[in-house]
């Protein structure tokens, strides 16, 4: 393998969804687009991926509570505008919750904190082709310290979400090709600190 | 450039503490409590609004046709004054008019038909000498002939003022009648003359 192929190796994620899986949650959609007790469902099956998101951008157990559920209101709120662009429900309610996160902390002008699970970090380190290692763990938090917050949110969705490139673009608000570039660019940054901290290690 | 902190936690959240803070009757509550409100306030709204155009609607129609009570002053009776053997009753009954049209205009605008007016405008000599001076305001009929008539005086000055005012318009230029509804209609106008000493030769 050469040494830039990992960067377009396909992610294996529980995330994806299949075009099968779309159209019947689309189903879902309509129903609750004519009726809102039909949400429910939707409601049943991304509460905990949109806690789990807000809690990662938030730090604080309680505001995420907070959050999550202004995220449902609005998206209940809203549910009628939303129409189907060939991606999975989850990508606008994702969307929703990430506006609401960014106004969260724009009103408590409070710098963004992101709250990552070590068990993750290891997959993330994995995708540059190395085990992870404690380490490794705290070389890659430096350095995600470092990144910019837009960056930092781009990596976020694609390896703690599991979202697509599409799905992150369409989140954000940016091209899929910037958010493409940004991953690309943090990875192999992060890949050339890992092989200078190696080199370190064979020469001593 | 914004700043964050990252922090590193051992564990996923738990997915029954998660569960803990599920709660769709109280979405569903809300949901209904915000639309409810919402409604109230496009109700609020559209009360506003409506007050709003009835207002203008009203104040658009009704300021510039609608008959005002003629001044009363010594000098002057109205029944007296109508000129050329024209009775002071009125023929004005449109009291309120559909918006949709225009309203009657002097030929070349009124911002020209103000130069015509005090331009042209002989100060009565009887006026002069008595140091009479003032606003005078003249209300007549534009008909859908372009033709003028009811000339009323309603703000006297006296001394040959009121007179003078009347043969200002009538010998002035012609009016464009009013529309109402794609139709031409009578219209009422009342026109201020303005009687300076200073600046009227």
């Amino acid at each position: 393998m050469k040494s830039n192929d990992w960067i377009k190796l396909p992610l294996n994620s529980n995330y994806h969804i299949s075009d099968e899986q779309i159209g019947r949650e689309q189903a879902w959609v309509e129903a609750a687009q004519r009726d809102p007790q039909q949400f429910d469902k939707l409601y049943d099956r991304y509460f905990e991926g949109i806690f789990n998101f807000i809690y990662r951008r938030t730090d604080d157990e309680v505001v995420a509570a907070d959050i999550t559920s202004q995220t449902f209101l609005a998206a209940l709120q809203n549910l009628k505008k939303y129409s189907f662009r060939g991606l999975p429900f989850s990508a606008w309610l994702y969307k929703i919750a990430a506006n609401q996160v960014n106004k969260y902390y724009r009103a408590s002008k409070k710098n963004m904190v992101f709250s990552l699970e070590e068990s993750l970090i290891g997959k993330l380190i994995s995708e540059t082709e190395e085990d992870a290692n404690e380490e490794k763990i705290s070389l890659l938090v430096d350095y995600l310290k470092q990144l910019s917050t837009e960056d930092v949110m781009v990596l976020e969705l694609r390896f703690f979400e599991g979202k697509s490139f599409k799905e992150v673009a369409y989140i954000l608000e940016i091209t899929e090709s910037g958010a493409k570039m940004r991953t690309y660019r943090a990875l192999g940054k992060l890949k050339k600190i890992f092989d200078a901290k190696l080199k370190r290690y064979e020469k001593a | 450039m914004k700043r964050h902190d990252i922090r590193l936690r051992k564990q996923e959240f738990s997915a029954n503490r998660i569960k803990q803070y599920k709660d769709y009757k109280q979405l569903m509550r809300k949901h209904h409590r915000t639309n409810r409100a919402k409604t109230m306030v496009q109700f609020a709204v559209a009360v506003v609004l409506l007050i709003f155009v009835t207002g203008l609607v009203y104040y658009t129609t009704t300021s510039r046709f609608a008959e005002r009570p003629p001044v009363e002053s010594p000098d002057f009776k109205p029944e007296k004054s109508a000129i050329n053997g024209e009775t002071g009753q009125s023929n004005f009954k449109n009291e309120v008019v559909s918006v949709i049209g225009s309203i009657a205009s002097p030929v070349g605008g009124l911002e020209r038909y103000e130069v015509y007016l005090s331009e042209n405008l002989r100060y009565p000599s009887a006026a002069k000498e008595g140091n009479v001076a003032g606003k005078v305001l003249v209300q007549f009929l534009v008909n859908p002939d372009s033709s003028l008539s009811d000339f009323r005086i309603l703000q006297s000055v006296g001394g040959g003022c009121d007179e003078e005012a009347i043969r200002l318009i009538k010998q002035g230029p012609a009016w464009v009648p009013g529309l109402v509804d794609g139709e031409l209609k009578e219209g009422g106008m009342i026109v201020p003359v303005n009687f300076n000493l200073k600046t009227s030769k």
